[in-house]
């Protein structure tokens, strides 16, 4: 027989009021419950901080060390498939930048740039190095991670000088003011040297360049290699959006030129997402152990208090109540004291990042990296209503085992345990 | 008077560990409709059992069970949850109320569980209820705030609000002094009266068996006829 909406509704109603006062039974057990779920809400607030933070900070230092935004090249130059290395290079690359500023948007940084390999000399040492000629003014604004670790940067007239990667200076054991001599193959094949006044080493966090690279001038690599313009150019936006430019910076730059490419810094530093997957893996194994330990503490103070209750459980069902109304206010309880549970641990966590958390943590140098980075927690606003779901339903899920074992509770023997 | 229970031959057996026990061997048994019944044993004779078998609590494990003209002792648990629901009342000997609410939301408790009536007339009729045992001053006292005999007032109006076939009450007055036993049976009395409601009480209570019209002895799980 069918009963109407609304004596239902009234009845869950009721249910639900019941359910509601039944946390308030035993404080104490509420309260551990209330714990157990606020703090693997809270651990995953701060965890997600975290690892949005290790990101974040991850992010900008491989875009700064040595990759910007986007690079501009020749098509073929990655692959390097020309036996002359000099092919690829691009000239009037002035007229790019007024192209991209005018249709694209204003820029941060746009520079020319000129990889090549080269023997630098120092005394009786000679060693092989990653040369790049730089135009020093923009890279000095904009690849922040490079450091002056000894003397200065590069100054911005073309001068001849070096700026050389600690390690390397060290290896060659020279000192800033030293002259060094870097011995290049041009692009008509000779042979070209140059003298250049070490004016200082750099750290740049990648123990690549910081062993064996040295920046000069881009207009002295000219002059040394014997070239025009470089196979690089390397772009650099205002803010971090610089993934809503892509397709119209791609277009712009396919029409200027169809043998250029655009590519992104996330194509050339694979190591970033091989990081920063092994990252989110860590946060969901974390994430999993987090619920795991919860739903168990919580199942297990939830079970003790019905236990207690059994012998109501047991007058309930003899006066009429059916099994489905039992396990609706038992689930009643669950969900709305997972939901207080979760909505005081996002609370928590928000405070332990605002109040412990605020100043950052330094983290040792991840994969491929030299420099310790810092971690700054900010409250990760959009991943809230994922956290908050996931404890509402991982936690509330945990009163569904206890609410349907109540709900088959033999009568005559519930009835038993009311004295 | 027509029967609302007929009972053949109904056997009960409990298995306790891996020896089964026959607490009921082959009962037959008709309660009438609007009757006062005793239920009176020793301890262990099966008077709990039966209750809770005419209280459609326990499935008989064979013979049969009628109730109101139909044959129960098949039935599956949502039919029998729907009668116990509409047609009997309880009362227990430790009252059995739920704690978390007040003397009038027991008593709704029961009307607001058939799901057919609106928040008003559940709400007149708990407190027509609860005036109805005298305790309309302590409708909003939780059960921990009640004396005993008025615990087991309140459990009475939750069994009449109803208006139930029949009230199976197991020793109704066994928690309760002599003075407040005896309102409790005025009160049952005045209820099979008014409503022309069975009661069945079991009970080891001289002035309960003394108000019955009908003394059922039952002694190791069968009929005592001696």
């Amino acid at each position: 027989m069918s009963k109407p909406l609304s004596a239902r509704l009234l009845w869950n109603r009721f249910l639900f009021m019941a359910a509601s006062r039944n946390l308030l039974r035993s404080l104490r057990r509420t309260l551990i419950s209330l714990l157990a779920i606020a703090s693997a809400a809270a651990a995953m607030i701060v965890f997600q901080s975290f690892v949005d933070g290790v990101k974040k900070t991850f992010r900008k230092n491989v875009i700064t060390s040595n990759f910007a935004h986007y690079q501009v090249t020749k098509k073929g130059y990655r692959q390097n498939d020309s036996d002359d290395p000099f092919v690829y290079q691009i000239k009037n690359s002035g007229e790019l930048r007024e192209k991209i500023e005018r249709e694209v948007g204003p820029l941060r940084f746009f520079a020319q740039r000129q990889p090549f390999y080269g023997l630098i000399n120092f005394n009786d040492r000679s060693l092989g190095g990653m040369a790049f000629g730089i135009e020093a003014a923009q890279e000095r604004d904009f690849l922040t991670l490079v450091q002056t670790n000894s003397g200065k940067h590069l100054a911005d007239s073309g001068d001849l000088s070096v700026f050389v990667g600690y390690k390397l200076a060290e290896k060659l054991k020279a000192k800033d003011g030293d002259l060094l001599t870097v011995l290049v193959t041009t692009q008509t094949g000779s042979m070209n040297a140059l003298d250049l006044e070490m004016v200082g080493t750099f750290k740049s966090g990648v123990i690549q360049l910081d062993e064996g690279a040295f920046f000069i001038h881009h207009k002295v690599s000219e002059q040394l290699l014997k070239t025009e313009g470089a196979p690089l150019l390397m772009i650099g936006f205002k803010g971090d959006d610089e993934l809503v430019h892509q397709e119209k910076l791609k277009k712009l730059i396919s029409a200027h030129d169809p043998d250029m490419e655009l590519v992104h810094w996330r194509q050339l530093a694979e190591f970033f997402d091989n990081t920063m997957g092994w990252v989110n893996i860590q946060f969901m194994v974390f994430r999993i152990i987090i619920l795991i330990i919860a739903t168990i503490s919580i199942i297990t103070v939830f079970m003790m208090g019905l236990m207690e209750r059994m012998g109501e459980f047991g007058t309930m069902r003899a006066i009429g109540t059916h099994r489905g109304s039992i396990a609706s206010m038992i689930f009643f309880e669950s969900i709305l004291q997972s939901t207080l549970g979760s909505v005081l641990g996002v609370g928590l966590g928000i405070v332990i990042l605002k109040v412990f958390m605020s100043k950052g943590l330094t983290m040792p140098p991840p994969p491929l990296m030299s420099v310790p980075f810092k971690v700054s927690f900010e409250v990760p606003w959009s991943s809230i209503p994922l956290t908050l779901a996931m404890c509402v339903l991982v936690s509330g899920g945990a009163g569904i085992l206890p609410a349907l074992r109540m709900a088959r509770i033999r009568i005559t023997e519930a009835l038993g345990r009311n004295v | 008077m027509s029967d609302i229970y007929v009972i053949d031959n109904v056997i009960k057996t409990y298995m306790v560990g891996r020896v089964p026990v026959e607490a009921l061997c082959g009962l037959k048994l008709n309660i009438r409709k609007g009757e006062f019944a005793a239920l009176q044993g020793p301890s262990g004779s099966g008077k709990s059992t039966l209750l809770n078998v005419v209280g459609l609590i326990e499935k008989p494990t064979s013979g049969t069970l009628t109730f109101r003209g139909m044959d129960v002792t098949r039935a599956n648990e949502h039919l029998l949850t729907e009668l116990r629901q509409q047609y009997i009342g309880f009362i227990f000997q430790n009252f059995n109320l739920i704690p978390v609410l007040s003397a009038l939301e027991n008593v709704e408790y029961a009307l607001f569980l058939e799901q057919k009536f609106s928040r008003k007339e559940v709400h007149d009729r708990a407190r027509e209820a609860v005036r109805s045992v005298g305790l309309e001053r302590f409708s909003t006292h939780r059960p921990s705030e009640l004396s005993g005999g008025q615990r087991q007032r309140v459990a009475i109006a939750r069994a009449l609000v109803k208006r139930p076939q029949i009230i199976i009450a197991d020793e109704p007055t066994a928690n309760l002094d002599s003075r407040t036993a005896a309102q409790i049976l005025e009160l049952m009395r005045g209820l099979k009266d008014e409503f022309q409601t069975t009661i069945l009480v079991a009970t080891h209570d001289k002035t309960i068996a003394d108000m019955a019209e009908r003394i059922i002895r039952i002694k190791d799980g069968r009929l005592d006829e001696g």
